[in-house]
C-alpha cells in the first residue's frame, strides 16, 4: 500500500505535465458544465430571496374606478391568500435643477413590496420621501425636491404637500430592472420612483391593491405559476366584488347628493307654491267682491292674480331649470359605467418578466458546450494513459510475471488518472459554480438592482453528476487502456512493443508524393499513424475553432438583429393602442390633432387569438389592415415580397412559423377568445426577428370576431420634433391607452444582449484553454514518444529551428485540418446554439460573417502558436545522449 | 601524415545533483587522417564520453580538441550543430532510424541538409540493400538496419565517422559483416573512422587502439598491420 502510494506520487512528480493535462481538462469541462448549469439557479435564487424578503406581491389588482379604502382585508379571507394592501400612485413632475422630471410617487405599503433602504431611512412625516437608488445616490439625502409649476391641478390636488425632503434612497421589488415605464406627463418617460407615506395622498380610495399568496413556490417555477393560476379566479371574483362596492359607494354618494338636492328643491318649490297660494288668498281677501257674479270674474282680481303669477314666474322657471339639472345628473349617475377590473400578476411586472427571460438565455446554452468538453477530456485522458501504459510495458510485464492480477496492476493507473479527475472535478466544480455565475452577474448587475452579490447555490445532484462524469472520463477510460494492454501474456509484455510500423498512405500512390520533401513525408505519415491522437487533435482543434466561430457568430447574429428589424423590416416609429374602438370620425380627429407630429399612419384592428397547427398552439396578436401596410412593415422572405393576404388567407412571421412547424400552403386554425375557430391558408412566411406578427384581411377578421373596428395604429413621426414630446402629447389623449416606441424596444433588447457578449468572451477563453490543453498534451506525448528520433536528428545536425519544424510540422497540418473542419462544425454548433438561446417572441438571424470565420481560424493558429513556443524550449532541452539509450 | 584529431588534456565532469562525476580526466591522444581507430574499455570507462565530445554532441569541461586544424572546443552550440551536420557521420548502437521513413528515405533525410553529399540510392546499393530500399525499419533485421544507419552516415560524406558500439545489438555474423563494411569503406574512401567497443578482439582490425579505463587513457597503441575483419574471431 505504502509502496504503491509512494510510486504513484513519484509517478505524478515525474510526469507532472501529463497529470496536469488530465487535471485541467477535467477541471475545465466540469467547471464549464457545473458553472453554466448553476447560473440560472443562482440568479433565480438570489432574485427569489430578495423578492421574498421584500414580500413582493403575487397579484396586483386594478379597477377602472379604484377600490374602497375600507375592506381590502376581505382578500385575506380567501383561501391561500396571506395579505392584501391598498396603495396610491401618481405621476408627478418635479423640478430638479432646471429640468422637470417625471417621478412616479407611490404610497409606502406596510408589508407588501417592502422597500430595501440602501442608505438613510424611511419617511417619518408627510414631508419626507425615499428616492430611487438606481438613479440617485446618497448625496440626494437631505435635499428637498418640489413639485413643478407645470403640474396639472388634479395632480396638485392629489397631495396634501407639494415638496418632499429626501431622507433615504432605496430599491423596490416593483422595479428590479432599470425600466421605469412611461407616462402621459412631461417627455413621456418616468425618470425614477419615489415613495412617500400614504397620508400624503388626498384620495379617499385606492388605485391598486397588492395581494400576496401564503404558499406559492420558488420563483419562476411551475409550482408558482400553478399556485397563482389556482387562486386567480377567486381573486378576480373578490376584486369584482370590491370594485362593485366602490361602484355602489360612488353611485350611492352621487344619488344621495341628487336626492338631497331634489329634496331641497322640492322644499323650495313647496315654499314657493305656498307663498303663491298665500299671495292669491291675500289678493282674494283684499279685493271686495262687488258687482261681479264671482271673484274670478272680477277684473281687478284677475289683474292681481296675473301680477302675482308674473312675479312668481322667474323663481318658478329657475326651479324648473334646477329640476332639469337634477334630471340630467340622475341620468349621469344612472350611466356610471360598471367597473372593469384587471388582475395583473408578477409576470406583468417589467423587471420580473425581463429577468426571467434573461436568465433563461444562459440556461439554454449550458447544455451544448459541456458535452463537447467532456468528450475531449475523455480523449485526452485516453491518449495520455495509453502512452503511459505503453511506456511502462516492461514494468507491467514484471508485475504480471510476479503474479499480480489485472486489477492490482492497473490500480496505479486508475489511481493516477482517477485522482487527477477527482481533483480536477472538485476544483473545476467549485471554481465553475463560484465564478461563472459571478461573471454573468457582473453583467446583469448593471441592469438589475436587487443585489450586489450573487448567492452561491450548491447543488448536490450536479456535484455528483460532475464528479461521476469526471471519473468516467479518467478512471474508466484508463482502466480500458490498461486492460487492453494486460490481455497479453507476460512474455509478450516484457518484450518491447514492436515499433508501430511505418505505413504508406494513400497519397503515396499519387504523383504529388514525389514532390514532397522527406520532412513532410514523415509528418504526413505520422498524421495518419496514430488514429486516437489524430481524432483528439482534430476534435480538440476543430472544437476550439468551432467554439470561436460560435462565439463570434452569436455576436454577429445578435448584434445586427435589432438593426435588421428596425431598419429593414419595421418602418413605423410607434404603435398606439386605443382604449376603445375608434369611429372614422375619431380617427380623423386624432390625425388632425397631431398633424404636425405624425407624418403617416395606418389604422388597424388587433385581437388576441390562438393559432394552432401541427398540434402546437400559441397565443398571440393578430392584425388586419384596411390599407396597404407595406410602407409600415416590409413583408419579405429573403428577397421575395410577400403580398398581403386575401380573404381566408394568413401570412405569419418566421418566428411563429418555426415554432409551429408551418410551411407556406399549410392550413392553420385560428381560435378567438370565445373559442370559435376558423381555418385559413398560409400564403406567406415573412422575415421578422423581434415580436410576433400575423396578418389577415379585414373580412377574415370580421369572420372571426364579427368585428374589425380600429383599435390600434402604426405611426410615423415627424423627425423634427423630439419623439418623447410626441409621445407625451399622444398619451395625453383619453382615447389612447398605450404607446409602444420601437426605439425603446430596440434599446432594451440591445441592453439585454450585452450579457451575451460576456458569454461570447467566456466561450473564446474556453476555446483558448481547450486548444492549449489539447495541443500541449499531444505535443507532450509526441515529444515523449519521439525523444530518440528527435535526439537522432539533432545528432544528424538539424538546427533547433529545423528540429522543431520537423516535430511541429504535423502539428501544423493537424491544426490546419482541425481548424478548417472547425469552421464547418462551428456553423453547425452555431445554428444549434442559436436555436437554443432563442427567447420567446424573438427570432435571430442565424448568420456568421466571413470575418468571424477568418478570425476564428487565425485565432486558433495563434493559440497553437503559443503552445509551440512553450514546447520549443522543451525540444531544445532534449539531450542528444538520449539517442544512445537502448529501446525500452 | 599530420594529426587529424587531437585531444589535449580533455576532461569531463558530469554534475548529478550535488555530486560531481569525473567521467573523463586528462585525456591526450591523436588520430591520423584515414585511420581506423578503436576505443576500447570496460563499460562505464568513458568511451562514449570521448565519442560525444569528438562528435560535438557534448561539450568538454576542460582541455582542447582539434579536428582537421579546427579547434572545436571553442565552438558554440550553433557551430557545433553545423559541425555535426557537415563533418560528422554517426552510427548508433541501436541504429536510430526514423521508423516512419523507408530505408532510402532515412538516407535521404540526412543528405537533405548537406551541401555536398553522395547519391542516396548509390549508397544504399553500396551497403547491399538495393532490394530493401523501400522497406520501413520495422521490416528490416538488425544488421540491415545498421547498414541503413551506416549508409545514412556515409552519404553525408563526413570527414569523420563515429560508431558507438555498432555491433552491440547484433549477432556475431551480422556484426562482423557490419564491421567489414566499415573497414572496407575506410580503405576505399580514406575516411577516418572511430569505433567504440568493449570487445577487445576488435583491436586487431584498427590502425590505432585507445585503451580507456575509469575515465583515463591507459594507453594508445598503433597497429602497423591491421587484420582484415574476416580473419578476426571472438
Ligand atoms: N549524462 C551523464 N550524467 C552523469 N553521469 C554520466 C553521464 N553520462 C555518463 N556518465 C558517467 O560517466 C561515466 C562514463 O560513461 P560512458 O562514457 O557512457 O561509459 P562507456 O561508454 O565507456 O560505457 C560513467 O560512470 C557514467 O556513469
Ligand atoms: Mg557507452
Amino acid at each position: 500500500m505504502n509502496v504503491l502510494i509512494k510510486s504513484i506520487f513519484r509517478e505524478i512528480k515525474n510526469s507532472i505535465e501529463r497529470y496536469l493535462a488530465i487535471f485541467s481538462i477535467i477541471a475545465l469541462g466540469v467547471g464549464f458544465f457545473a458553472g453554466l448549469c448553476v447560473c440560472r439557479p443562482a440568479l433565480v435564487h438570489t432574485a427569489g430571496k430578495y423578492l421574498e424578503e421584500q414580500n413582493f406581491y403575487d397579484y396586483r389588482i386594478l379597477s377602472s374606478i379604484g377600490f374602497s379604502k375600507n375592506n381590502t382585508a376581505s382578500f385575506s379571507d380567501l383561501e391561500n391568500i396571506s395579505s392584501a394592501e391598498g396603495a396610491h400612485y401618481e405621476d408627478v413632475l418635479f423640478t430638479i435643477g432646471k429640468n422637470d422630471l417625471t417621478f412616479r410617487v407611490h404610497s409606502i405599503t406596510d408589508n407588501i413590496n417592502k422597500l430595501n433602504i440602501i442608505s438613510g431611512r424611511l419617511p417619518e412625516t408627510d414631508s419626507e420621501c425615499v428616492l430611487d437608488a438606481s438613479f440617485f445616490d446618497e448625496n440626494m439625502i437631505g435635499q428637498t425636491i418640489s413639485f413643478s409649476d407645470s403640474n396639472k391641478e388634479e395632480t396638485l390636488d392629489a397631495f396634501h404637500v407639494s415638496e418632499f425632503t429626501v431622507v433615504g434612497i432605496a430599491t423596490s421589488p416593483l422595479y428590479i430592472s432599470g425600466d421605469r415605464g412611461t407616462t402621459s406627463l412631461g417627455d413621456g418617460t418616468i425618470t425614477a420612483f419615489l415613495f412617500v407615506n400614504e397620508s400624503c395622498f388626498t384620495s379617499d380610495y385606492y388605485k391598486e391593491i397588492y395581494v400576496t399568496l401564503k404558499d406559492s413556490g420558488a420563483l419562476y417555477s411551475d409550482a408558482y405559476k400553478n399556485a397563482v393560476a389556482e387562486q386567480e379566479d377567486e381573486v378576480t371574483k373578490e376584486a369584482k366584488i370590491q370594485a362593485n362596492i366602490r361602484y355602489e359607494e360612488i353611485v350611492a354618494e352621487a344619488q344621495k347628493e341628487i336626492d338631497d338636492a331634489k329634496i331641497k328643491l322640492d322644499e323650495a318649490n313647496e315654499n314657493l307654491q305656498a307663498q303663491k297660494e298665500l299671495a292669491i288668498q291675500d289678493a282674494a281677501q283684499q279685493i271686495p267682491n262687488v258687482g261681479f257674479p264671482s271673484l274670478e270674474e272680477n277684473p281687478y282680481y284677475i289683474e292681481m292674480i296675473d301680477q302675482i303669477e308674473a312675479s312668481f314666474e322667474e323663481p318658478e322657471n329657475e326651479l324648473a331649470e334646477k329640476y332639469l339639472d337634477i334630471e340630467e345628473a340622475q341620468k349621469e349617475v344612472d350611466s356610471i359605467k360598471h367597473p372593469s377590473v384587471y388582475i395583473l400578476k408578477r409576470s406583468e411586472n417589467t423587471g420580473y418578466a425581463s429577468f426571467e427571460q434573461d436568465s433563461t438565455i444562459i440556461e439554454n446554452i449550458s447544455v451544448v458546450f459541456p458535452v463537447f468538453f467532456f468528450l475531449v477530456a475523455a480523449l485526452v485522458c485516453g491518449t495520455t494513459m495509453t502512452r503511459m501504459v505503453d511506456e511502462q510495458r516492461t514494468q507491467i510485464g514484471v508485475w504480471k510475471a510476479m503474479g499480480y492480477n489485472k486489477l492490482q496492476i492497473s490500480r496505479k493507473y486508475l489511481f493516477y488518472a482517477g485522482s487527477a479527475g477527482l481533483f480536477g472535478g472538485i476544483i473545476g466544480f467549485f471554481c465553475g459554480t463560484v465564478f461563472i455565475p459571478r461573471i454573468f452577474w457582473s453583467a446583469y448587475k448593471t441592469i438589475y438592482n436587487f443585489s450586489e452579490r450573487l448567492l452561491y447555490v450548491f447543488d448536490w445532484k450536479m456535484c455528483i453528476i460532475s464528479l461521476g462524469v469526471a471519473m468516467l472520463c479518467t478512471a474508466v477510460i484508463s482502466a480500458l487502456c490498461c486492460f487492453k494492454e494486460l490481455r497479453d501474456v507476460p512474455a509478450l509484455i516484457l518484450r518491447p512493443k514492436a515499433p508501430k510500423n511505418g505505413k504508406r498512405i494513400l497519397l503515396e500512390r499519387t504523383r504529388i508524393w514525389r514532390r514532397i520533401s522527406f520532412l513532410h513525408k514523415v509528418s504526413l505519415r505520422n498524421v495518419v499513424r496514430y488514429k486516437q491522437r489524430f481524432f483528439l487533435m482534430i476534435l480538440g482543434i476543430s472544437g476550439c475553432t468551432a467554439l470561436l466561430v460560435t462565439g463570434f457568430g452569436i455576436q454577429d447574429s445578435i448584434q445586427n438583429v435589432t438593426d435588421y428589424q428596425y431598419q429593414e423590416i419595421i418602418q413605423y416609429d410607434a404603435k398606439v393602442t386605443f382604449t376603445d374602438s375608434l369611429t372614422l370620425e375619431e380617427q380623423n380627429q386624432f390625425i388632425e390633432q397631431h398633424q404636425t407630429m405624425i407624418t403617416d399612419s395606418i389604422f388597424l384592428s388587433e385581437n388576441n387569438i390562438e393559432i394552432t397547427a401541427n398540434g402546437i398552439s400559441k397565443s398571440t396578436t393578430i392584425t388586419s389592415a384596411k390599407e396597404d401596410i407595406t410602407p409600415f412593415i416590409h413583408l419579405q422572405a429573403s428577397d421575395t415580397i410577400i403580398s398581403y393576404p386575401k380573404d381566408e388567407e394568413i401570412i405569419i412571421c418566421k418566428g411563429i412559423a418555426d415554432k409551429l412547424n408551418i410551411k407556406t400552403g399549410n392550413v392553420v386554425t385560428l381560435i378567438n377568445d370565445a373559442f370559435e375557430q376558423i381555418n385559413v391558408t398560409v400564403t406567406g412566411i415573412f422575415d421578422n426577428y423581434i415580436n410576433n406578427y400575423l396578418f389577415i384581411s379585414e373580412n377574415t377578421m370580421i369572420q372571426l370576431f364579427n368585428d374589425a373596428s380600429v383599435n390600434a395604429a402604426y405611426l410615423n413621426f415627424n423627425t423634427d420634433i423630439t419623439t418623447h414630446n410626441i409621445v407625451a402629447s399622444i398619451l395625453n389623449e383619453d382615447i389612447v391607452s398605450h404607446i409602444m416606441l420601437n426605439e425603446d424596444i430596440k434599446e432594451s433588447i440591445e441592453e439585454s444582449f450585452s450579457s451575451l457578449n460576456l458569454v461570447v468572451l467566456l466561450i473564446i477563453i474556453c476555446a483558448g484553454v481547450l486548444a492549449f490543453i489539447v495541443l500541449f498534451n499531444l505535443i507532450n506525448i509526441n515529444i515523449g514518444e519521439r525523444i530518440r528520433e528527435i535526439a537522432t536528428i539533432k545528432v544528424l545536425g538539424f538546427f533547433n529551428s529545423e528540429s522543431s519544424a520537423y516535430i511541429f510540422r504535423e502539428i501544423n497540418m493537424l491544426t490546419s485540418i482541425g481548424a478548417l473542419l472547425g469552421l464547418f462544425f462551428g456553423k453547425l454548433l452555431h445554428s444549434f446554439a442559436m436555436s437554443k438561446i432563442k427567447p420567446d417572441a424573438m427570432c435571430f438571424d442565424s448568420r456568421i460573417a466571413w470575418k468571424s470565420y477568418l478570425f476564428s481560424f487565425i485565432l486558433t493558429l495563434i493559440f497553437a502558436g503559443f503552445v509551440k513556443i512553450a514546447m520549443r524550449y522543451k525540444l531544445k532541452k532534449i539531450s542528444m545522449a538520449e539517442s544512445l539509450k537502448s529501446v525500452e | 601524415m599530420s594529426e587529424f584529431i587531437t585531444f589535449d588534456k580533455v576532461g569531463k565532469t558530469y554534475k548529478v545533483g550535488e555530486v560531481d562525476i569525473r567521467a573523463l580526466n586528462n585525456a591526450n591522444f591523436m588520430i591520423k587522417q584515414g585511420e581506423i581507430c578503436v576505443i576500447v574499455g570496460a563499460s562505464g570507462a568513458g568511451k562514449t564520453t570521448i565519442l560525444n565530445i569528438l562528435g560535438g554532441m557534448d561539450t568538454m569541461s576542460d582541455g582542447n580538441v582539434w579536428l582537421d586544424g579546427q579547434e572545436i572546443s571553442t565552438y558554440n552550440e550553433k557551430q557545433l550543430t553545423a559541425y555535426r551536420r557537415y563533418e560528422i557521420g554517426f552510427v548508433f548502437q541501436f541504429y536510430n532510424l526514423i521508423p516512419n521513413l523507408t530505408a532510402l528515405e532515412n538516407v535521404e533525410l540526412a543528405v537533405q541538409i548537406c551541401k555536398d553529399h553522395l547519391d542516396p540510392l548509390q549508397v544504399i546499393q553500396e551497403v547491399g540493400l538495393s532490394d530493401r530500399k523501400d522497406n520501413f525499419p520495422a521490416q528490416l533485421s538488425g544488421g540491415e538496419q545498421q547498414r541503413v544507419a551506416i549508409a545514412r552516415a556515409l552519404a553525408k560524406k563526413p570527414k569523420l565517422l563515429l560508431c558507438d558500439e555498432p555491433t552491440g545489438a547484433l549477432d556475431y555474423h551480422t556484426g562482423k559483416a557490419v564491421l567489414k563494411l566499415l573497414q572496407d569503406t575506410c580503405r576505399k574512401t580514406n575516411m577516418t573512422i572511430v569505433i567504440v567497443t568493449h570487445n577487445s578482439a576488435l583491436c586487431d582490425m584498427a590502425d590505432r587502439v585507445i585503451h580507456v579505463k575509469s575515465g583515463t587513457i591507459e594507453s594508445v597503441t598503433t597497429n602497423p598491420n591491421p587484420t582484415p575483419i574476416e580473419q578476426i574471431e571472438w
